[in-house]
């Protein structure tokens, strides 16, 4: 939601002039950029555990983050105040970086300006990317506990071996307003609403248990029974496959990823490495790959910021720059990395809109947002016929990557194995394990049917951020899979 | 409404100046206002927590200041009990005036929760009263913080860097890619007060330095990192921060031309600066959460030998000058050096007020602060295994404790060392766990959790 702009400098106690006298404090030490970025965050939780909403709060985080840049070299500091005298103080803190008793090596190699465009102009709402019907700073808890214990309701209905539910609504509300050195003032208000949903199961000898969550840039009219419909559902899916589960023989096979949430394997095999700053450092494996052919010339690999009321969408990144939709691999060429305003100026190039921060407590970074791959042209019913010996996949947790080596994992939570073009036994609870390029270079077939998953993600580089992913279905060859 | 008044311990300071990173005394007052007017406005019991900290941080790369952060925070959160009914609030503004109408609309948003009597404070026998542990722990060197300058923290930064010595003397065939480096100073002051006259403060200190490296060997590219730290000055420069860059620098070089070797059952070897990923699932499964949640593989395990005898872990929060001890957990109990596992036998879970309330379990505290695996030398030292030194990825089910997990290390036969990577192994808790065949007494100190070397036999390993 994007209002009025005095509404953000009131809600800061500031002036434009503030602005300005700030950010020549924070170049008085010698830096030649500096931005601020404000933050005003209203944060909710509400818990349904043991059949009943009996625990809640809310919690508000606010404060300003002071960034000067000199060369690629960064000074931060933070204030939790947004008084003239607290904001000079940490302006101060940050001019550091530029100071004369900081070594800076000449930075006459960095050609430009941090950005070779501005971006002028005020925000604006018409092309906003998550409007705002019900603020949750409007809302009150009476309201959402009918709707965890409908939630409740609908879960326990669906499967007589639960034993235990509980489910979690939490939402965010930040107000963000940021100004830099070229005088350029956004600002932004991002919503956010997740409702996730555990249930844990017995067959009266083992017990299993399952997740499944949703999250949106949106305020409280995400809450339908339609959604609640679609998370009970998902919470009990392929129950009978989890109990029946076991370990495939482990070792290297051809894997089919599932079309959704297997796009942990774009995020984490490709998404990281393409990060400009570790490119910037010539720490990724992908550091010399630019405009080099990297994979299958069907590939095409996105990172998108603006897709509406999506969990990785922004109006802007947390460095004011425009998000976008950027394309990392277009027809098997790896054509960009992912930059903020340090990263691209370093290749002296345009930013692409994926400088993001937790908060206004750490400096942005460059960051994915909603990451994914375009569909291809195949069946997915094909695509799993066409393997003789392997695992399809599914369901995931969670995954990592070493960015210097490339090796990657994601750990699986459900899939079958398959075994002649047909999926047979389920298993589960196995990591899969990869290195990068090697990964996106065996990926031999896509499917048609791209999905997004709009479950919970959450990237941990450094600092948390949301993100989301998606991917057709897609058969990577030889692919090392943990087993017994 | 009689108002409650606290004796606040007060670490001592140089020159008697608060240091910055430590709560004033209008921060500490607002803190007993706030409980004060919690009960004045309805609640029934009120708990505050008043947190500051500040970190200075240095990063370096290539030998050059990279990044020079200062971060101060501050958090209130207070847990309220109201009617019978439970909400925690948290704010970062520090501000009486907007006070008031915070607690007002946090008291009228508990009140539209369900009623749930379990939620209360824990008995107040049980808890701290008048303690500070800025001085008992021996964790808080405030006069090194102190003399930490810019400057300081500048030239200790780049002063580890080993970035220019290895420009200098290139080895044949290895390119410096990067080095990464972080120092950082900084302090923690928390004030836990609740209204049954519960007293608790923690300040201390902590030093940090951490590098990574990346090499280019050859056509593949290897990193490592190597880290330090102690919550006092002194201590922290005594352990040699100069060598980290270059065991950085050694570890990477080692793994250099890693493969995957044949998917099989090897013997396990854990190097001690990764063996505590093994024993956190175990110590999670603890929980008494988890454990009334029916999330817990160590359900219905209390009193039951389900590990090998080899297996003795110990919760020791109260450990001297090492940093992560305290002496009271976040309701304000107090800690003590307990065992939670005695050769193979579940002894304790970690149970908070609120999950005792609820299943009848005796309370202990609301989780472990450092798990300490007692060593037991391994009667045959295995010529032929599977060295692990790091961990890449992977999960531990909290239900069923299976497990699998990305590895990198070495594949020893004798004399022969041959790096891999790309490998899983896979299992379950309680194998893996009987299957322990020695521990060694090598924990680094720099480590909260103390667990040294271990030793499995029969671990799946996928690789080729």
């Amino acid at each position: 939601m994007i209002q009025p702009q005095q509404y953000y400098l009131d809600t800061f106690k500031v002036t434009v002039k503030d602005l300005e006298d700030i950010v020549g404090h924070a170049l008085s030490g010698g830096g030649d950029w500096a931005d601020l970025f404000f933050e005003n965050s209203s944060f909710s939780d509400l818990f349904l555990r043991d059949g009943e909403v009996s625990s809640g709060g809310f919690h508000v985080d606010y404060g300003v983050g002071i960034r000067v840049l000199s060369g690629d070299r960064t000074g931060y500091a933070y204030t939790e105040s947004t008084s003239p005298k607290d904001l000079r103080s940490a302006a101060l803190a940050a001019a550091t970086i530029g100071h004369g008793s900081v070594h800076i090596p000449s930075i006459a190699s960095l050609e430009g300006g941090y950005v070779p465009r501005l971006y002028r102009g005020k925000p604006n709402p018409a092309a906003d990317r998550y409007p705002i019907i019900r603020d949750w700073r409007n809302t009150s808890a009476s309201e959402f506990v009918p709707v965890l214990e409908s939630l409740r309701d609908k879960v326990m209905a669906k499967d007589p071996r639960i034993i235990k539910v509980s489910a979690i609504l939490q939402t965010q509300v930040s107000d963000i307003m940021m100004f830099n050195s070229f005088s350029e003032l956004k600002y932004d208000t991002r919503p956010m609403g997740t409702i996730a949903v555990s249930a844990r199961f017995s067959d009266g000898k083992t017990t299993r248990s399952n997740h499944a969550s949703r999250s949106f840039r949106m305020g409280a009219e995400m809450i339908t029974d339609a959604l609640l419909d679609e998370l009970a559902a998902e919470v009990v899916r392929g129950m009978d496959d989890r109990f029946a589960a076991k370990r495939p023989k482990g070792g290297k096979m051809d894997v089919v990823m599932g079309s959704g949430a297997s796009g942990i394997l774009l995020h984490e095999a490709m998404g990281h490495a393409f990060e400009a700053d570790f490119n910037r450092k010539g720490q990724s494996i992908f550091a010399e790959s630019l405009g080099k052919k990297v994979c299958n010339e069907n590939i095409s690999i996105v990172d998108d910021g603006t897709i509406k009321y999506n969990r990785g969408s922004l109006n802007f990144d947390d460095e004011g720059v425009p998000a976008q939709r950027t394309y990392m691999v277009e027809n098997g060429i790896l054509t960009s990395f992912l930059h903020d305003r340090i990263s691209a100026r370093h290749y002296g190039i345009a930013s692409t809109g994926n400088g993001r921060r937790e908060s206004f407590r750490y400096n942005p970074i460059p960051r994915m947002r909603a990451t994914y791959m375009e569909s291809g042209n195949a069946a997915p019913s094909d695509i799993i016929a066409s393997v003789k010996k392997g695992i399809y996949v599914d369901e995931f947790s969670n995954g990592q990557v070493k960015i210097g080596e490339g090796d990657f994992t994601f750990f699986v939570k459900s899939g079958h194995l398959i075994e002649d073009g047909h999926l047979t036994m389920p298993v589960s609870d196995i990591n899969v394990i990869g290195n990068g390029p090697e990964a996106l270079a065996r990926i031999v077939a896509v499917g048609n049917d791209l999905k997004i998953d709009d479950g919970a993600w959450t990237c941990g580089k450094e600092q948390s951020a949301p993100v989301s992913c998606g991917i057709p279905t897609v058969l990577v060859k030889d692919l090392t899979v943990g087993g017994e | 409404m009689k108002e409650i008044r606290f004796d606040i311990p007060t670490p001592s300071f140089p020159g008697g100046v608060i240091p910055e990173g430590v709560l004033t005394p209008e921060e500490i007052d607002l803190a007993v206002l706030t409980l004060n007017k919690a009960l004045e406005l309805g609640a029934s019991q009120c708990r505050i927590t008043a947190s500051k900290s500040l970190m200075d941080l240095v990063a370096t790369l290539n030998g050059e200041v990279d990044k020079v952060t200062h971060s101060m925070d501050r958090a209130m959160s207070i847990a309220l009990f109201v009617d019978g009914k439970f909400g925690s609030f948290s704010t970062n503004r520090f501000l009486s005036s907007e006070m008031e109408s915070f607690l007002k609309k946090a008291i009228d948003s508990v009140r539209m929760l369900a009623v749930d009597p379990c939620r209360t404070l824990p008995s107040p026998e049980r808890t701290i009263k008048d303690a500070s542990s800025s001085m008992s722990l021996g964790i808080c060197d405030i006069e090194g913080n102190l003399s930490m300058t810019p400057e300081k923290r500048i030239e200790t930064a780049l002063g580890a860097s080993g970035f220019a010595r290895w420009a200098s003397s290139p080895r044949e065939g290895v390119t410096v890619l990067s080095e990464e480096g972080e120092f950082s100073r900084s302090i923690a002051d928390i004030l836990l007060i609740d209204s049954q006259g519960t007293v608790g403060r923690q300040t201390d200190t902590a030093f940090d330095y951490g590098t990574e490296v990346t090499l280019q060997v050859g056509e593949g590219k290897v990193s490592s990192y190597s880290w330090r730290s102690n919550p006092i000055l002194s201590k922290f420069l005594e352990s040699d921060i100069a060598s980290c860059a270059d065991e950085a620098f050694a570890k990477a070089l080692e793994k250099a031309g890693a493969v995957a070797i044949p998917s099989g059952k090897y013997t396990m070897v854990v190097d001690k600066d990764c063996s505590s990923r093994l024993l956190s699932p175990v110590v999670n499964a603890l929980s008494g959460s988890a454990v009334q949640q029916k999330n817990s593989f160590l359900m219905d395990a209390l009193g039951k030998k389900v590990f090998s005898d080899k297996v003795t872990v110990s919760d020791c929060p109260r450990m001297q000058g090492q940093g992560g001890s305290r002496l009271f957990d976040s309701e304000g109990v107090v800690t003590r050096n307990e065992t939670v596992i005695g050769n193979g036998t579940v002894k304790r879970y970690s149970v908070s007020t609120y999950i005792a309330n609820k299943t009848g379990m005796a309370p202990s505290v609301d989780d472990v602060t450092r798990m300490v695996l007692t060593p037991v030398q391994i009667k045959e030292k295995p010529s032929t295994y599977i060295k692990v030194t790091g961990f890449n990825g992977g999960n531990c089910s909290p239900v069923t404790g299976d497990f699998s997990y990305g590895i990198e290390g070495f594949f020893i036969d004798g004399e022969k060392s041959v790096p891999v990577h790309g490998m899983l192994i896979t299992g379950n808790m309680f194998t893996l766990w009987n299957n322990l065949l020695g521990a060694e007494d090598d924990s680094p100190e720099k480590a909260l959790h103390k667990v040294g070397t271990l030793t499995f036999a029969g671990v799946d390993f996928s690789g080729e």
